[in-house]
């Protein structure tokens, strides 16, 4: 549950009205965390935003699930954060997806998304990290991305960042921090990042991606990343200097419009589109394939 | 007990906040991105039902990744039968065909918006996301979609379209793989089928003339 340990009265109703939209709460006192004078983090509030739940399982790859492997990266990043003073939203904290508490009109895509900028606005946070994973027909593809409002010089600033550190974790040819036009960045006015933690298609990222060990070490690595972020926009450092460089070289960290159409057509190509994306577990439209149940379906 | 007080009204305030939100936002953010959503009318709905029931009553064949249009079977079964038994339809192809011989200028989103993929047929999920506005039960209609989980219920893997709604019974034609053709069958919406398989309905999006404003529907 997110509001530290409420009583059980308490769990309760947030729950019935709520379900897992959660929202700032000061941050426990668990042993060992840093004492709150001690962070840049204090006082600061984020929103954190696991991608795709229920219906929507996101990319899918040897088995395993976009939804399922960004929820955990995205309450321990949230728990570090809250030991750290932060005060800290979950879009979600449980398998679901958001799209039938938005009132719409619209899609069900539409709404998911819109209920996910709903709750941040409603925050109004520094900071909006959304997580996700990614996926490739080439399994070769490999690295963590992170994506930012175009014409965003504090959220680009925020996402050289946290490629800066992921890239050690998620190392691959794909690692890059680039424009991105999606709807959970362009519909907030404040600072926002997406972050595709890695390719589940690609034999490598997934060992990290799926693991409990894994998503740990991604969550400590984006909370260290944004310790290092605010510590040093405190001090009003040249962060360019700091800007990550892609193996060899930087164009993938340059702005402009080929990182972008790169960037987009690296993103999410084929997750919904089993006809286009032939992984093992969806080959096509199975059709009704459940009909024979017995007396739970009645034929008149 | 102050600090229980204190979480408890957290808890409650936030929650309030939130729920007032979903009313008071009204989707303002995605009416903009989606721009005028308009879902298909009843009436084109019913002639979309009508051309599926034609699938049934000529017993077009269920076949993974069909798309055959109904017009192409009968032909095809009147020159040779034999290959015309091997053709046929699969879930998101009937349904896209029966819409399609209705508005023939039909194009469906493969993707999010934002990525512009339009395709002249689309998968059940695609269909599901973002070509449908979600229709609660009580306010189906005939022609409406009904989409069935995947096995790993992370996904859409079929989906139908209503044909009548008779109580707790709700009518569905449907390609479908265990028949291994196209069927209406009759579902209990308060059996364990209906609440293990039917992820939701949905109503067609479509922009034309011969949509209605989506402000219509829930």
């Amino acid at each position: 549950m997110i509001l530290g340990q409420p009583s059980k009265p308490a769990r309760g109703i947030a729950a019935l009205l709520l379900a897992a939209i959660v929202t700032a709460a000061t941050a426990g006192t668990s042993a060992g965390a840093p004492r709150f004078e001690q962070t840049p983090l204090v006082g600061r509030v984020l929103v954190v935003d696991p991608g795709h739940g229920g219906i929507d399982g996101g990319c899918v790859a040897d088995g395993h699930l976009e939804k399922s492997t960004v929820l955990p990266v995205a309450q321990e990043l949230t728990r570090l954060l809250r030991a750290a003073g932060a005060r800290v939203g979950l879009t979600r904290n449980q398998d679901m997806e958001l799209g039938h508490m938005h009132p719409g009109p619209g899609s069900r895509y539409h709404r998911d998304l819109a209920m996910r900028v709903a709750v941040s606005r409603r925050l109004g946070p520094d900071l909006q990290i959304s997580l996700h994973a990614n996926a490739s027909r080439d399994p070769r593809a490999q690295g963590a991305m992170v994506f930012y409002q175009p014409g965003r010089p504090d959220s680009r600033r925020v996402a050289l960042w946290l490629l800066e550190a992921l890239k050690d974790l998620m190392p691959g040819d794909q690692n890059a921090a680039l424009p991105g036009d999606f709807f959970v960045l362009r519909q907030v006015p404040y600072t926002a990042v997406l972050v595709e933690l890695g390719f589940l298609t690609s034999p490598v990222d997934r060992k990290v991606l799926v693991s409990p060990e894994g998503q740990a070490r991604l969550a400590h690595t984006l909370y260290e990343a944004l310790v290092r972020y605010y510590s040093e926009e405190g001090r009003s450092v040249e962060l360019e200097r700091h800007a990550p460089r892609a193996a060899g070289a930087a164009p993938a960290l340059l702005v402009g419009p080929a990182d972008l159409a790169e960037g987009m057509s690296a993103l999410h190509p084929p997750c919904h589109e089993p006809d286009l994306w032939p992984v093992p577990q969806r080959t096509g439209d199975t059709g009704f394939a459940g009909n024979s149940g017995g007396g739970r379906v009645s034929v008149r | 007990m102050t600090r229980w007080l204190r979480r408890s009204m957290d808890a409650v305030s936030v929650a309030a906040l939130v729920a007032v939100l979903v009313v008071s936002t009204s989707g303002a953010a995605s009416a903009a991105e989606a721009g005028a959503v308009q879902t298909v009318s009843a009436q084109v709905a019913l002639a979309a039902l009508e051309q599926a029931l034609r699938y049934v009553e000529a017993g077009v064949p269920y076949q993974l990744g069909g798309k055959i249009t109904l017009e192409e079977y009968l032909a095809l079964k009147e020159a040779d039968p034999e290959a015309a038994a091997t053709r046929g339809v699969d879930a998101s192809g009937v349904v896209v065909n029966a819409y399609r011989a209705v508005l023939p200028d039909l194009q469906l989103l493969a993707g999010p918006p934002e990525q512009g993929r339009k395709a002249t047929y689309v998968t059940s999920d695609a269909l599901f996301r973002y070509n449908t506005v979600p229709v609660p039960l009580e306010q189906a209609q005939p022609g409406d979609l009904v989409f069935f989980r995947s096995a790993g219920g992370d996904s859409i893997g079929g989906v139908g379209i209503v044909s009548t709604i008779s109580g707790r019974i709700v009518r569905v034609v449907v390609a479908s793989a265990s028949r291994g053709r196209v069927v209406e069958i009759g579902i209990d919406t308060q059996g364990d089928y209906w609440a293990r398989n039917v992820a939701g309905l949905g109503r067609l999006i479509y922009q034309g003339a011969a949509a209605t404003p989506a402000t219509a529907t829930p």
